[in-house]
């Protein structure tokens, strides 16, 4: 039985960006397969050449991403993905403006194949707190905030810093757990998926490109469910691993872990992006297209409760190579 | 020239107020010529054969009835299993008695089990936990755990399981077991798991032949409540393409003596939703399909908040008591947009309606989209008309609209949400269409089948004396008179459909479709309604006995 594939649920209210957000990921997913769900395929713009083949319910990507329509059949189009083969590495489902976050993520923690990974809100800092005044959708946009684990704020560019600084404090009150950051409409979309970004409370913002830290996954079931004792460590970064400590960690890995997934440059062929699948003992390295940013993003997963988060992150970071190289 | 044959019967009641009786009525060619008496009609009768058929001379003819929103596709599904329910369902092949007590569910439940072949699952729908008490894996493992048994909540949103039935589908520990909507050791699927159960359910629940025996028996159902014409108010719901050729198979032959008027989805459902132009193209490719019983129009439904069995209606403050929250099918802009696209479109708009918040919301984009083009005549008909205010009634009727009621609501719930959920004084005004029929609305009744039983008497019963379930009268100003309740029914449901020129009442001219009743809905008193029988039904000049059912 292959490991259950991550979801993250991706809602918002109509026009905050979620599309234009999805159609980044999946136009630069960054050596990653993608699956993304959307209830309509009208908002995919992706270009032509990018498509592999396509039916009126799926579009496969030459990147190894996957479009698929929800056509209100969510359960048949999670079918469509899980079956999927090699695995999916992640999953995005993109909410309608006016779902409830909380009850897609239960669909997540449901479905055969997947857990939830996180709930992302987009919220268009310009207009979310008027919209949470609306008669109609007002309840609807402030529950979709507080079931946030993370907000990514659009259209800021044209606000003032201290504007901002309002805003994030009302989405402390409003939403007291949710990681609150700034999502610039060029930037890179992958912070949608909750990887590979620093933690902060509430109240205060986070923003700019990660510098090798840790994250904690968070993985919602964990405390109602007794088998989910996994977690998850980002190694991303701007330098480049040492090839041979490298080998030496995937040969001889850590206890408990479980999956080391991503992309990273070696210390001796700088430019050259590749592509790192470790599974079950077994790994492979494949040369990967492009050139993303950061450099360096792993992903770790750990079943070993004794193995704690920083201890995984430490060993990953001995694998990099000395600065200057 | 077709033979003229006259029908007479101890009373004609017309539904057209302008000549309300009559005893004979003259059909030919399965048109009305004209209803009188057998003295009144000679002038007719002298042109040339004519035969009259007294076998109802005894009886009462009324105008075929008319449920104008129920759901052939989802009752195919539902009627080939068993029923065990609260509330009496009389079917055609055998009435359901009610069953409100644990002991009595199970006792039920072993009788339908140990009747059934072996090896056949056995699906139950109609159970709900405030009447039959805990149903559960264990409870129902002791029945029986070889035989995969399925018992479905009334709603159709949450089932419980045997040890039979999670083998038969596989699911196993592996697979749902950490499954955070799926409790295994009671065999309890629910929201997305109800999903996750109904994946696999669906090769056998959707299989043509299973499907076929669903729409025979609505057929029947169809039949025996009377009508002469349906509204399928979400053709196409499953995958209109599969169902059509069984929908002409079964619905559209001689043996069907009703037409189905089809009215379609225009969203949210589908990939075309971001563009509401080519949302409309596609309903408007539709009626070129149409065959004599089965027909499009320009017609559309649309869908504003979520479903009032499971209390997701979007309410205006006090909202809920428990402080729960209604569910929008669509964001108000997308909604605004597919409304706007279809009414400049001219088209008569659908539009599902429970909660009076989702009302407002319905009731601004009307009024927007006659501000910007005016419309008279335009058909636009808020669905179920769950909850709504006295203001609001008085906005329908300033800006056109027409009421299609699923008054039973009232009688199944009322009760239930006066204790919980919404409260006493909004949950016995729900359903008001003393209200609507006072303001000049044209209020029609459905069923929504299968949410209320598909028996229109039922429906004018319940609008006439607003009784529940549990036998007290609710709002009594809120009561119709004999007559307007009929017309919900007639008159007023060919109304809500666009065919009122044909159908929905006996005059020259119209079609012959009759409901042969045993006796006078007039002289039987408000209460008297559900007691009347339908003995037969014309349709297009056709006579068609209820008899003894195929699935007897």
């Amino acid at each position: 039985m292959p490991d259950a594939v991550p979801l993250t649920v991706l809602a918002g209210y109509l026009g905050a960006g979620k599309t234009t957000r999805l159609n980044r990921l999946l136009a630069r997913p960054g050596g990653h397969r993608f699956g993304v769900l959307v209830n309509d395929f009208g908002q995919v713009d992706v270009d032509s050449l990018l498509i592999d083949d396509a039916d009126e319910r799926t579009i496969g990507l030459a990147n190894g991403c996957v479009c698929c329509t929800i056509a209100d059949d969510l359960g048949g189009a999670l079918e469509r993905l899980a079956a999927i083969r090699p695995v999916l590495d992640h999953v995005v489902l993109e909410a309608s403006g006016v779902a409830d976050p909380g009850r897609l993520s239960n669909w997540a923690r449901t479905w055969p194949g997947f857990h939830l990974a996180g709930c992302t809100v987009i919220a268009d800092a310009s207009r979310i707190r008027a919209l949470s005044d609306d008669r109609y959708v007002g309840l609807t946009v402030l529950r979709q905030l507080a079931g946030a684990n993370r907000i990514l704020l659009s259209m800021t560019e044209s606000m003032s810093a201290a504007s901002i600084a309002e805003l994030a404090q009302w989405l402390g009150d409003k939403a007291p757990g949710a990681q609150v950051i700034r999502s610039p409409r060029d930037g890179d979309a992958s912070h949608l998926l909750g990887r590979g970004r620093s933690s902060s409370g509430s109240g205060s913002l986070t923003t700019g490109p990660p510098v090798g830290t840790a994250s904690h996954g968070r993985h919602l079931a964990d405390s109602a469910d007794a088998s989910a004792a996994h977690r998850a460590v980002t190694l991303a970064t701007d330098r480049a691993l040492d090839a041979r400590a490298l080998r030496r960690l995937l040969t001889a890995p850590p206890h408990g872990l479980v999956r080391l997934k991503g992309w990273f440059q070696r210390h001796d062929r700088i430019g050259r992006m590749w592509m790192l699948q470790f599974a079950h003992g077994r790994w492979q390295v494949t040369p990967g297209r492009g050139s993303p940013q950061p450099a360096t993003t792993l992903v770790a997963i750990s079943a070993d409760p004794d193995l704690s988060a920083e201890a995984l992150l430490e060993r990953l970071q001995a694998v990099q190579a000395p600065t200057g190289q | 020239m077709a033979t003229i044959t006259v029908f007479t019967a101890r009373r004609i009641r017309t539904m057209n107020p302008s000549f309300p009786e009559g005893t004979a009525v003259a059909v030919r060619g399965g048109q009305i010529l004209e209803v009188g008496t057998l003295e009144s009609l000679s002038p007719w009768l002298a042109t040339g054969d004519f035969e009259i058929d007294d076998r109802f001379g005894d009886h009462v003819l009324m105008p075929g009835f008319i449920d104008p929103h129920l759901h052939p596709s989802m009752a195919a599904v539902l009627l080939p299993m068993e029923f065990i329910t609260a509330m009496e369902w009389r079917l055609p092949w055998g009435t359901v008695q009610p069953v409100r007590s644990h002991e009595g569910f199970m006792a039920r439940a072993r009788a339908l089990h140990e009747a059934k072949p072996p090896g056949e699952p056995l699906f139950i729908w109609g159970y709900h936990h405030l009447w039959h008490g805990e149903v559960k894996r264990p409870a129902i493992n002791r029945i029986d755990t070889q035989r995969p048994i399925i018992v479905w909540h009334r709603s159709f949103h949450e089932m419980f399981m045997n040890d039979g039935a999670l083998d038969w589908l596989g699911l196993t520990p592996e697979v749902v077991g950490n499954a955070l909507q799926v409790d295994l050791a009671n065999g309890h699927f629910y929201e997305s798991g109800k999903a996750v159960a109904t994946q696999r359910l669906n090769p056998y629940l959707l299989a043509p032949e299973r499907f076929r025996d669903g729409l025979r028996r609505l057929r029947e159902v169809a039949h025996f409540g009377g009508h002469t014409t349906l509204g399928d108010m979400a053709a196409g719901i499953f995958d209109l393409e599969m169902e059509w050729p069984l929908m002409r198979e079964i619905l559209d032959v001689p043996e069907a003596p009703f037409r189905t008027e089809c009215v379609a989805v225009g969203g949210p459902l589908g990939p075309l939703l971001s563009d509401p132009v080519k949302l409309r193209e596609r309903v408007d490719a539709l009626p070129a399909r149409n065959t004599h019983r089965l027909r499009f129009g320009r017609r559309v439904k649309l869908f504003c908040d979520g479903a009032f069995f499971s209390q997701l209606a979007q309410m205006k403050p006090p909202g809920y008591i428990d402080g729960r929250h209604g569910e929008w099918m669509m964001t108000p802009e997308a909604l605004e947009a597919v409304c706007t696209e279809f009414w400049n479109a001219g088209y008569r708009i659908h539009i599902h309606s429970t909660g009076d918040l989702g009302l407002d919301l319905i009731l601004d984009i009307l009024a927007r989209c006659q501000w910007h083009r005016p419309r008279f005549d335009h058909g636009f008909t808020i669905e179920h008309f769950g909850f709504s205010t006295p203001e609001q009634v008085d906005r329908l009727a300033a800006l056109g609209a027409s009421v299609s009621c699923n008054v039973y609501y009232l009688h199944e719930l009322s009760g239930m949400y006066s204790r919980e959920g919404i409260g006493n004084e909004r949950a016995s005004q729900m359903a008001r269409v003393g209200s609507t029929v006072r303001a000049g609305i044209p209020t029609a009744f459905h069923s929504d089948f299968t949410m209320a039983p598909a028996v229109p008497l039922n429906h004018a019963w319940v609008a006439a004396t607003r009784l529940n379930a549990e036998g007290n009268v609710v709002a009594p100003a809120e009561r119709l008179s004999i007559d307007d309740a009929l017309r919900g029914i007639t008159v007023n449901a060919a109304r809500v459909l666009g065919i009122a020129d044909e159908v929905g009442s006996i005059r020259a001219g119209k079609r012959a479709d009759f409901t042969v009743l045993d006796g006078d809905p007039f002289e039987v008193g408000a209460e008297g309604l559900c007691d009347l029988r339908v003995l037969a039904t014309v349709f297009e000049g056709a006579v068609h006995e209820v008899g003894r059912s195929a699935h007897a």
